[in-house]
């Protein structure tokens, strides 16, 4: 089961390549943006989602 | 000074200086030698006024011992004044006789005036005398009858000639005194052109030890007297340049030329401040304070107005030229100075930036899998695993780019001077790139005469590994060409790229330290080293590189390196 959904938001690909993988482990659902309008973009989605 | 008018020019100077008190020197009996002349006093005082003039008269005694004697020029010196008023006068007698045969003219003295004027234009004062003496002469026994006798029958004649002789000599001191003058401006002039050479040739050097040689051989050739040139360091004086180049210098002298230095004023021979030594030294003094101490030597007299202008003149633009070569060389210090302060901080910022990735990255991944792995599928722990092998290999890279950096800019690099097969190198590099990017396509076209390169093997797979890894980085994923090959006397290699390519004003920037074009993209993690490690690499082997954009088709980069070829070429059969 999902606990909370976190948006991380890095410009290196491998400080997120190893994010999520722990994120994930530790029970969260995440989504990952590259850059600030990205992650804009990301929320603006996920509100949309229920 | 130099003029004709004394006294203008006296109170041209005494104007331009705000004198105040004029003093000038006298014999008391000078009417007695020449009535004629007005004074200079006398001049000076209708002249000036608000100005104190002070006349100085020697007594009777002194002036028959300092005052300069009338001696009767020896013969030889009086020869050629004579040969040329000779010479002057002989023409005319002949087109005299000549013109008297033809026609009758009545003013023939005028042609001895022209032969007057000739010879005081020619040869000066003297010898306008004589001619004017041996027209008379020569007028009375050709042309006044009686002919061929020095008597004269008729009175008026008498007069005429005295007249004439009146006139010649007249004209003979104002030919003279114009030949002066102009032999004086052309001194001035010559004097002129030496100084603005020297000034020119003092303009286009930054270096003080050569500003120092050029000036002391200008003094010895304008004065012609012994020229020493000395400049502090530290608490002492130094001899720094000398005309003759191994004078010496007693302690007197340096006593003096010490003096001269801390005093600003001139000592030594012909000064106040020990007078007792050979040199009279000067201070050098800039804008910026006393630079140094030029010394001349006194052998029998001091200089004269014209020398002591030349000497000032040249000394003043030492020191200015001293100065300028001083503050250029501190601003070439400052300027490199500032350059490694840049150097510094540009790689404080690519450390921080490229370190700090990496070792983030492995610590974040070693910790999720120390206490989530448990719960992590095995592709996730798979995929930290790699990451954590991939950002060391990447650490490790950046490591040694920084050394190689530091050997180049060290100087410490030590090229091989090997013969290459630089068809090797292409595929060894292609390979080792092969295994970093394994998504990325590498093609290669090695041409068939290609020649073996003097060179060091390591370096060159180094250079084509960065910009491999370079163009992997930047070119959008879209296929690399490497090729290589002969263009006459050199050998040719380049790597291109499709990606978006560089704009022209960045195109010599790029081979700049820690030059990065997109800063911090994210998925181009590079370091700001590779292309100028390939810049210095490129160079220790002998070459030249260059960037071309766009490449192909618009778009892309493409890195040219050219390499000389050696004459003992041995071609190598296709690859």
């Amino acid at each position: 089961m999902t606990l909370a959904r976190i948006l991380v938001v890095d410009d290196e690909p491998q400080i997120r390549r190893f994010l999520r993988p722990a994120l994930v482990a530790a029970g969260y659902d995440v989504i990952e943006a590259e850059n600030g309008t990205d992650a804009l973009k990301a929320v603006a989605t996920a509100a949309q989602m229920p | 000074m130099t003029g004709s008018d004394f006294v203008t020019e006296i109170m041209k100077l005494a104007k331009r200086e705000h004198a105040t008190q004029i003093v000038i020197g006298s014999h008391c009996r000078r009417w007695l030698r020449n009535p004629l002349r007005t004074s200079l006093a006398d001049a000076l005082s209708q002249e000036t006024s608000g100005i104190g003039l002070h006349l100085v008269t020697a007594d009777d005694k002194t002036s028959r011992i300092t005052g300069r004697k009338f001696v009767f020029p020896p013969l030889p010196t009086l020869a050629k004044p004579f040969g040329i008023a000779f010479s002057c006068v002989l023409p005319a007698v002949l087109l005299g006789a000549l013109i008297d045969r033809i026609v009758y003219l009545p003013n023939i003295s005028l042609l001895f005036l022209i032969a007057v004027l000739g010879a005081a234009t020619y040869a000066g004062f003297a010898a306008a005398l004589m001619a004017a003496m041996l027209s008379a002469l020569a007028y009375n026994f050709f042309f006044i009858p009686p002919l061929y006798t020095f008597t004269i029958a008729s009175p008026h004649e008498v007069f005429a000639l005295f007249i004439f002789v009146v006139a010649a000599v007249l004209a003979g001191s104002l030919g003279s005194r114009i030949r002066d003058q102009a032999k004086t401006a052309r001194a001035r002039a010559a004097a002129m052109q030496a100084l603005y050479d020297f000034a020119r040739k003092l303009s286009g050097t930054a270096d003080v030890d050569e500003v120092l040689w050029a000036s002391v051989s200008q003094l010895h050739a304008g004065i012609n007297r012994n020229i020493v040139l000395l400049r502090p360091n530290g608490d002492t004086l130094e001899t720094a340049a000398a005309w003759p180049p191994d004078t010496e210098l007693g302690i007197s002298e340096i006593a003096a030329a010490r003096w001269a230095n801390s005093r600003k004023e001139a000592a030594g021979a012909g000064t106040g401040t020990l007078p007792n030594c050979r040199f009279q030294f000067r201070p050098l003094t800039s804008p910026h304070g006393v630079v140094g101490v030029c010394g001349y030597e006194i052998s029998i007299e001091p200089l004269d107005s014209n020398a002591e202008r030349m000497f000032s003149a040249i000394i003043d633009q030492t020191a200015t030229a001293i100065d300028r070569a001083r503050l250029s060389s501190e601003s070439a210090k400052q300027a490199v100075r500032l350059e490694s302060e840049r150097y510094r901080e540009a790689l404080l910022s690519s450390i921080s930036h490229d370190l700090r990735t990496p070792l983030a990255t492995i610590t974040g991944a070693v910790t999720s899998l120390r206490e989530l792995g448990e719960r992590m599928t095995p592709e996730s722990r798979d995929d930290l695993l790699q990451s954590i092998e991939e950002e060391g290999a990447r650490l490790s890279r950046f490591v040694a780019n920084l050394l190689d950096m530091t050997r180049i800019s060290t100087g410490t690099l030590q090229a091989k001077r090997e013969w290459v097969d630089v068809s090797d190198v292409v595929r060894s590099a292609t390979e080792r790139a092969r295994k970093y990017f394994p998504a990325q396509s590498f093609e290669t076209g090695i041409a068939t005469d290609l020649p073996l390169l003097r060179g060091d093997s390591v370096l060159l797979e180094q250079v084509l590994f960065n910009l491999l890894d370079n163009s992997a980085k930047y070119g959008g994923g879209e296929p690399v060409n490497i090729y290589a090959r002969r263009d006459g006397k050199e050998l040719v290699l380049s790597v291109t790229d499709q990606g978006k390519g560089i704009p022209a004003v960045d195109l010599d920037r790029i081979f700049e330290k820690f030059y990065r074009r997109s800063k911090t993209d994210g998925r181009s993690p590079g370091t700001g080293l590779g292309l100028s490690i390939a810049r210095g690499f490129v160079e220790a082997l002998g070459g030249r590189i260059h960037a071309e954009s766009p490449a192909v088709r618009k778009r892309g980069t493409r890195i040219v390196m050219r390499f000389p070829i050696e004459e003992k070429e041995q071609t190598l059969g296709s690859s």
